[in-house]
């Protein structure tokens, strides 16, 4: 209704942040219920067993506790899973990791229901175990599930990289291997479970997709869809390990059995034990240029651990695969990533989805090609940047917004700047400082400046993703948007209720918002994949659509004017042409459902991305509609007498499309940073060993450096109001610009994360850099 | 469900060694580290006390007394108001800065300096702090006396120990006169991390260099060393005296060859004498 942009570009902040702010949100694990029962899960103590008896008589026998389940116990179908349904609500006999659930026991309290957990009795045969996915490649390795330990290969194949490689004037060829990470949200797995009003069981729960839950649940339960229902939770965090089921099915089936309301809360501890992680990778590339910088072959094959069920692997492996070439320009590309079986966690879904392995490695690859060929870092990389009309790897001509080299030339301007201003003050050597590591002074700096570059699809790989939305004015003239996509504390609510009031041409304040509730809301997708804000945001505009065709002509009528003629502006419809002649939106509205006998306003519409699969063999195909940009400088300093690095200022340039709310983003962009710091320098999840967070180290407040975000606008043709994603690119180049700034700062070129001090310390040592305090030129 | 233990609140010293040589009575001291490891079920459930004896009331334990050349700290003495003790400040100040920074704010308020001599590779600025200071800890029991040299208290293979009956009383240490001392720490707070190290260097004399380390990895002990001249190869003294300083620790502890402590060792030592040369960093 309105061709100038009134709310969209607005650093607003939504209702959904004070409630987590002023702790008086919601989240499952505070609900209480009358006559709430509690429930905790037995887990497997071993990595790989076959389960020869299951004694629940002892647990039976705990005052408190109501009943204990198994597998036999399962109404449906005791499978689910996130791409193939491998994994089960309760062991089908066989363990295949530490913490794969046997059992549950429902009680009248938690400690009933611990207790009861506890007297569980378990008979094993253990099996022999794999952990090593190299090894598990091996023929004789033991077989994690019947058919192979290998889950899925994922290939792209352009040109002949083999022939290009010989042919090119430098190749630069490394291995690299990256760490399994833990998601770490704020809050853990927990869900309420019950008989809601109608009869349906419905489950509360803190997701990142309440109808994609919805299917699975209502399998376990063997019941039809409708009769369950999935309610989100306010949710603490999610980085993709809330996409698969969590809580969700024990409580669904206690409250399904025992007709009673039912809880599930995990400790810290379950949630490090049981839940999904990113994967680990080890991976082979080699690099090809011409003299003069232009990338000519990437070659990339990589092994990544699934741990001991599918999961999203799949999803990591092919997106990893179609990012392996990084945002250049290659004629050549050979790329295999394949996803192994061993009994460790499951590996599965984790922001990023395999792109911030494949990041590390380009990133890093380009790096050293730039000092090979004696070019500047960024000039490399923008002689090869992609552009709008560039084939991807798959064949993908790019139709979108493309504007990796305007991300690049951004960060340039800051390096000069930073070139200009000299080295910032080491924290520790300002005035007041403490020490090494933030107690002391510290002398023997090195200092350095790293870049990287990233691009991420926007949505699910190469199959339909569509996204549904729903707008309604009710009998009050009130807008209300129905949507499906969840919010995990990134502002998808602020976001999707500034489309849709821009589209309404309403203020942001007069649209309320309700979203991820199978019983009320539409499908919208899975809230991950960088996709919520392009793809509801597409249908919410569509849905926008859908129902102003019904609501001018009758605004029209209540005007006596033409429905050519009005305009919503700031929510007062108006008369073109007229002085002053109008109402208020919600008046007009309301008089408008009045006259056609209280009968609201409805609009919905469904946006489906054009992609295509991939051909499993070559990869080629439309992955996704478009894709995001970005590039980060990080400088860093060295420590070299402990090892330390500290990231002292990171200039991050995303390409947006448009920003929507660039307060939201310049979030995502300083979240981003944080958690790609805790990528390269501090976190490595040792499966079995680490139990909590006093075993993973996270960056702190006092860890992070002061980001200079800085959005690049360049509308995209197909987002709305040209807008594209921002979830996970951010997190993609912090870490390999980590280790080029350390490459900077002391010559040593790390390949491994997170980054060992040792490491560090050795090759100092052995170069006699220490003593040097060199800086390399740039 | 397991019963919860019995809550004892002795009111003198002389009732609360009665009540430990009855036998299966845990301490209590700031209950920072005792009560999470009850509600976790602890490293064992067999290991669970019968009864929890709370010291609070006896005003021995607590406080700071100038005792001729030492400073007796209470075992129940807050680290924060250890931190905070004008006294400490005067006499030990490298422990008073340690009890100032270690840890977090919250652990600081309720933790108690005897309690976390249990746990010296968490507190390693404390132990390290301790260890350059030297003392004694002091335990009773009904029948008697025990005084424990902190190196050997804090420095025992598999950590301190004092038996079922006996209670720590003080912890004194040498507080002649200050040192000029300083304290370099390694990530601090992530005490599981393999970086987490504090190194505690003071020097007695110009030319006497004392230091103690102690991290994540273990209490590592106490070294001494003079400073001697520089040679004319360029090293500067106390390059050489952190050199010889790692001789000796890799002598000491040659399974920790090639670990972060070893390599860090002669860099961390050489700052730390080059801080207290300059008077950087010291207290």
């Amino acid at each position: 209704m309105s061709p100038e942009s009134r709310v969209v570009g607005k650093r607003l902040t939504g209702r959904e942040f004070l409630p987590r702010v002023r702790g008086s949100a919601l989240y499952a694990a505070d609900m209480v219920r009358e006559g709430l029962l509690h429930a905790a899960v037995v887990r497997s103590p071993i990595p790989h067993g076959e389960i020869l008896a299951i004694d629940d008589s002892a647990a039976r026998a705990v005052p408190g506790v109501r009943a204990v389940f198994t597998a036999k116990d399962v109404p449906g179908t005791n499978r689910y899973g996130l791409i193939k349904k491998d994994q089960h609500l309760f062991s089908d006999g066989r363990v295949r990791f530490v913490g794969d659930a046997m059992a549950m026991v429902v009680a009248e309290s938690a400690e009933a229901a611990e207790e009861g957990r506890r007297a569980v009795r378990v008979d094993y045969r253990a099996l022999p175990a794999v952990f090593d996915p190299d090894e598990a490649l091996r023929p004789d390795a033991p077989q994690v599930h019947e058919g192979g330990n290998v889950a899925c290969v994922s290939r792209i194949e352009r040109g002949d990289a083999q022939a290009a490689l010989r042919r090119a004037d430098v190749v630069v060829e490394n291995t690299y291997s990256t760490s399994m990470i833990e998601h770490a949200f704020l809050e853990p797995h927990a869900a309420l479970g019950e008989i809601d009003e109608e009869g349906r069981v419905a489950v509360h729960v803190g997701t990142q997709d309440a109808h994609a839950n919805l299917r699975d649940v209502a399998a376990l339960l063997g019941l039809p869809e409708e009769r369950c229902r999935i309610v989100q939770a306010a949710t603490g965090g999610a980085f993709g390990g809330k996409i698969d089921l969590t809580a969700h099915g024990f409580v669904a089936l206690a409250a399904h059995r025992l007709r009673r309301p039912v809880k599930l809360v995990m400790s810290r501890e379950e949630v490090f034990l049981a839940s999904n992680k990113r994967h680990p990778m080890r991976i082979h590339a080699k690099t090809g240029a011409t003299r003069d910088g232009k990338l000519a072959a990437v070659w990339f094959e990589a092994v990544a651990d699934a741990g001991a069920y599918t999961s999203a692997t799949p999803g990591v492996t092919s997106r990893c695969a179609i990012h392996a070439a990084g945002p250049y320009e290659i004629e050549n590309v050979h790329v295999a990533v394949t996803g192994v079986y061993t009994n460790h966690p499951i590996c599965g879904a984790m922001r990023g989805f395999g792109v911030g392995q494949a990041t590390v490695v380009h990133e890093s690859q380009m790096d050293l090609l730039a000092r090979e060929l004696g070019m500047d870092p960024i000039e490399l990389r923008l002689r090869n940047a992609l552009r709008r009309g560039s084939t991807t790897g798959t064949g993908q001509v790019l139709g979108g917004s493309v504007a990796i080299g305007e991300t690049l030339r951004q960060i340039r301007k800051v390096r000069e700047r930073r070139i200009q201003e000299g080295p910032p003050a080491s924290p520790r050597e300002g005035p007041g400082a403490e020490g090494a590591g933030g107690r002391g002074p510290a002398r023997r700096t090195l200092y350095g400046m790293g870049v990287a570059s990233m691009w991420h699809g926007v949505g699910v790989t190469g199959l339909p993703n569509p996204s549904s939305a729903r707008l309604e004015v009710d009998e009050a003239g009130e807008l209300t948007l129905f949507t499906g996509a969840a919010d995990m504390g990134q502002g998808a609510t602020t976001v999707l209720g500034q489309v849709a009031a821009e589209e309404m041409g309403l203020p942001f304040e007069a649209v309320r918002v309700v979203q991820g509730d199978t019983g009320r809301t539409p499908e919208a997708g899975i809230s991950a994949a960088t996709r919520q804000t392009f793809m509801s945001g597409n249908a919410i505009r569509l849905a926008a659509e859908a129902i102003k065709r019904e609501l001018v002509p009758a605004l029209a009528d209540v005007l006596e004017a033409r429905a050519e003629d009005i305009r919503v502006e700031d929510g007062f419809v108006a008369v073109r042409g007229t002085r002053g002649r109008g109402l208020p939106f919600a008046e007009a509205a309301r008089r408008a459902v009045v006259a056609r006998g209280g009968v609201g306003f409805r609009g919905e519409a469904t946006f489906e991305p054009e992609t295509t699969p991939l051909d499993p063999q070559t990869g080629r195909g439309k992955p996704y509609m478009t894709y995001s940009f970005g590039s980060q400088l990080v400088e860093v300093a060295v420590d070299a007498d402990t090892g330390e690095v500290k990231v002292l200022r990171v200039a991050a340039a995303h390409e947006v499309g448009r920003a929507i709310n660039p307060l939201l983003i310049e979030g995502q962009l300083n979240g981003g940073v944080a958690m790609g710091m805790g990528y390269g320098l501090l976190e490595r999840f040792d499966p079995y060993k680490t139990r909590n967070f006093q075993d993973y180290h996270l960056p702190r407040t006092t860890d992070a450096p002061e980001v200079e975000c800085l959005l690049v606008e360049e509308p995209d043709p197909f987002g709305p109001f040209g807008a594209k994603g921002v979830g996970e690119p951010p997190l993609h180049p912090t870490a390999p610009a980590i280790l080029n700034a350390i490459h900077d700062a002391t010559g040593i070129r790390i390949r491994s994360l997170p980054v060992r001090r040792e490491e560090i310390l050795k090759a100092l040592r052995a170069s006699g850099g220490a003593e040097a305090g060199r800086r390399q030129q740039r | 469900m397991t019963a919860a233990p019995q809550y004892l609140e002795p009111a003198s010293l002389r009732e609360a060694l009665d009540l430990l040589a009855e036998g299966g009575t845990a301490v209590l001291g700031g209950g920072t580290q005792l009560v999470p490891a009850l509600r976790d079920g602890g490293p064992g459930t067999g290991g669970r006390p019968r009864r929890l004896l709370d010291p609070r009331r006896i005003a021995e334990l607590s406080g700071i007394r100038q005792d001729k050349d030492r400073l007796s700290i209470g075992a129940l003495t807050r680290l924060s108001d250890l931190a905070s003790s004008p006294q400490a400040a005067a006499r030990a100040p490298l422990l008073s800065r340690a009890a100032g920074i270690t840890s977090v704010p919250q652990m600081r308020n309720r933790g108690t300096l005897g309690g976390k001599l249990f746990n010296p590779g968490r507190f390693a600025e404390i132990a390290a702090s301790l260890l350059v200071l030297g003392g004694e800890v002091r335990l009773l029991r009904a029948g008697g006396e025990r005084r424990v040299g902190l190196a050997e208290f804090l420095c025992r293979p598999g950590g301190p120990r004092v038996s079922e009956d006996e209670l720590l009383v003080s912890v004194d240490v040498n507080a002649a006169r200050p040192l000029r001392a300083s304290l370099q720490v390694i990530e601090p707070l992530r005490w599981r991390s393999p970086y987490h190290l504090a190194l505690a260097l003071a020097r007695p004399a110009p030319r006497e260099v004392h230091f103690a380390l102690a991290g994540s990895a273990g209490v590592f002990g106490r070294f001494e060393r003079t400073l001697g001249d520089g040679g004319d190869d360029g090293a500067t003294g106390e390059s050489r005296a952190a050199a010889a300083a790692s001789r000796d620790f890799r002598a000491r502890h040659p399974e920790a060859r090639d670990t972060y402590t070893d390599l860090i060792l002669e860099g961390l030592v050489r700052r730390g004498i080059e801080d207290a040369l300059q008077e950087r960093g010291e207290t």
